[in-house]
C-alpha cells in the first residue's frame, strides 16, 4: 500500500453528522410524501390505482432502500473517523509505552 | 353526471399524485447535490486538511454510486410524472371541448352514465367507434318508428282533420331536433373516448414494460366493454324513446285540444282544402323519410363524420315545408 493518507477527523465527524441527519430528515419527508400519493391515487379507478400503486411501490421501495444505504455511508463516515482517531491514539500509546 | 364527473376519477389523483411526486423529486436532487457537495467539502478539505487515500476514494466512489443510482430513479420518477400530465392534459383538453360544445348536459349525462372510463383507455378507440357506430345505427333505427306512427296517425285521422297539419308538423320537427341534439351528443362523446383512448396510449407505453402489468389488465377486457357499451346504447335509446314518448304524448293532447276547438263544423267544411292539406302531409312524410334515409347512408358510409357534415334535419325539414306552401293557405282560409 502506498500513497498520501490522510483523516480529517473533526470534519469526518461533522459531515456524517450533516449527512445522517439531512437522510433522515429526507427518509421521514419521502415517507410522508408517498403516503400522500397513495391517498391521492386511492381516488382513482381500481384498475389505474392498482398499476400505478404497483409502479410507484417499486421505485419508492428503491428510493427507500438508497436512503438507508445513504444513511449507511454517514454512519460508516463516522466510524471510520472514530477508527482513524483510535488508530492515531494506539500508534502514539506505542511509542510512549517504549 | 357531467363530463367533468366522468373523468374527474381519471384527472384528480393524476394530477395530485404529479405534483406531489414532482415536490419529491426535487426534494431528492437537492439531497444528491448536497451530498456531491459534503463529499467535495471532505476530500478538498476547503483548503485546510483533505480526506486523502484508500478511504478517501472508497468514500467518494460510494456517494457517486449512491447518487447515480437515485438519480436512475429519480429519471422513473420523471417518466411517471410526465406520462400523468400527459394523461391529465388530454383528459381536461378533452373536457374542456365538450363544455364548449354546448350540449345538453343531461342527455350527454345520460350518455356518459353507461360507459366505462378506464375499459375506454384500456381497450381502446376501435371498440368505442363500433360502440358508437351502434349506437348511432339504433338511434336511426329509433327515428324512423315515430316517422311510422306519424304515418299511422295521419292515416287514422286524415278525413277528420282541422288544426292538426300543423300539429304534426311542428311534432316532427320536435322529434327532429331531440334527435339532432341526441346526435350532437354521441358524435361530440366519441370524439372524447377517442381522445381518452389516445391518452390510455401513454399509460401502456409508461407502464407496459414493467413486470406485472399486463397481469393487471383485466383478461375479456374488450368483450366487457362491448357487453357494457351494449347496455349504454339501450339506456340511451330507451331514453331517446322517452323523449319521444313525451312528444307524442304532447301531441296527443294538443291534437285533442284542436279537435274541440274547431269543433266538428270545420271538418265537414274541408273539402278540396282537406285534400291539399292531406297532399301536404303526405309530402312531407316522403321528405321526412328521404331524411332518415340520407342520414342512415351518411353515418354508415363514415360513422364517425363531424355532425357539420351531416345533412341534418333542420334545413331539409325547412325545405320540406317550403315545398307545401298550401298547408298554411288552407288552414288561414278556414279560420
Amino acid at each position: 500500500m502506498s500513497g498520501e493518507m490522510s483523516f480529517p477527523v473533526e470534519r469526518m465527524r461533522e459531515i456524517a453528522q450533516r449527512i445522517l441527519s439531512s437522510t433522515d430528515e429526507l427518509l421521514g419527508q419521502t415517507q410522508n410524501q408517498m403516503q400522500q400519493v397513495f391517498d391521492t391515487t386511492s381516488g382513482a379507478p381500481s384498475v389505474i390505482r392498482a398499476i400505478l400503486d404497483e409502479v410507484l411501490s417499486d421505485v419508492f421501495r428503491d428510493v427507500t432502500t438508497l436512503l438507508e444505504q445513504r444513511s449507511q455511508l454517514g454512519q460508516n463516515l463516522m466510524q471510520a473517523a472514530e477508527m482513524a482517531e483510535q488508530t492515531e491514539q494506539d500508534v502514539m500509546q506505542s511509542f510512549e509505552q517504549q | 353526471m357531467g363530463i367533468s364527473d366522468f373523468t374527474a376519477p381519471l384527472i384528480d389523483p393524476m394530477q395530485g399524485a404529479q405534483s406531489i411526486l414532482s415536490d419529491l423529486v426535487g426534494a431528492h436532487r437537492n439531497a444528491n447535490d448536497e451530498l456531491n457537495a459534503l463529499m467535495s467539502e471532505l476530500i478538498d478539505g476547503g483548503g485546510v486538511e483533505q480526506f486523502l487515500g484508500t478511504a478517501a476514494d472508497a468514500f467518494g466512489s460510494a456517494i457517486n454510486q449512491l447518487t447515480s443510482l437515485s438519480e436512475q430513479r429519480m429519471g422513473v420518477f420523471d417518466q411517471i410524472i410526465g406520462g400523468l400530465g400527459s394523461c391529465a392534459d388530454g383528459a381536461s383538453s378533452a373536457v374542456d371541448s365538450v363544455l364548449g360544445a354546448g350540449l345538453d348536459e343531461g342527455l350527454l349525462g345520460r350518455l356518459l352514465e353507461h360507459f366505462d372510463l378506464i375499459d375506454v383507455i384500456l381497450n381502446g378507440e376501435s371498440v368505442v367507434q363500433a360502440a358508437i357506430s351502434a349506437l348511432e345505427q339504433t338511434l336511426m333505427d329509433e327515428i324512423s318508428n315515430p316517422l311510422a306512427l306519424l304515418s299511422d296517425l295521419v292515416s287514422a285521422v286524415a278525413d277528420m282533420l282541422g288544426g292538426l297539419p300543423i300539429t304534426m308538423i311542428e311534432w316532427a320537427s320536435e322529434i327532429y331536433s331531440v334527435a339532432q341534439e341526441v346526435m350532437q351528443v354521441i358524435n361530440m362523446v366519441s370524439q372524447v373516448f377517442s381522445m381518452l383512448s389516445d391518452i390510455g396510449n401513454p399509460i401502456q407505453d409508461l407502464f407496459g414494460a414493467l413486470p406485472g402489468f399486463a397481469n393487471l389488465l383485466p383478461t375479456g377486457g374488450i368483450m366487457g366493454v362491448i357487453l357494457s357499451v351494449g347496455d349504454g346504447a339501450i339506456g340511451v335509446i330507451e331514453g331517446a324513446a322517452t323523449d319521444a314518448a313525451s312528444l307524442f304524448g304532447g301531441a296527443a293532447n294538443e291534437f285533442a285540444s284542436v279537435l274541440e276547438g274547431a269543433g266538428m263544423g270545420v271538418v265537414s267544411d274541408l273539402g278540396s282544402i282537406g285534400n291539399d292539406v292531406l297532399s301536404g302531409i303526405s309530402g312531407l312524410g316522403d321528405a321526412l323519410d328521404t331524411i332518415a334515409g340520407g342520414v342512415l347512408n351518411d353515418l354508415g358510409s363514415n360513422p364517425l363524420n363531424p355532425l357539420s357534415a351531416i345533412p341534418m334535419p333542420g334545413n331539409l325539414l325547412n325545405d320540406a315545408l317550403g315545398s307545401i306552401p298550401s298547408i298554411g293557405d288552407a288552414l288561414g282560409s278556414i279560420f
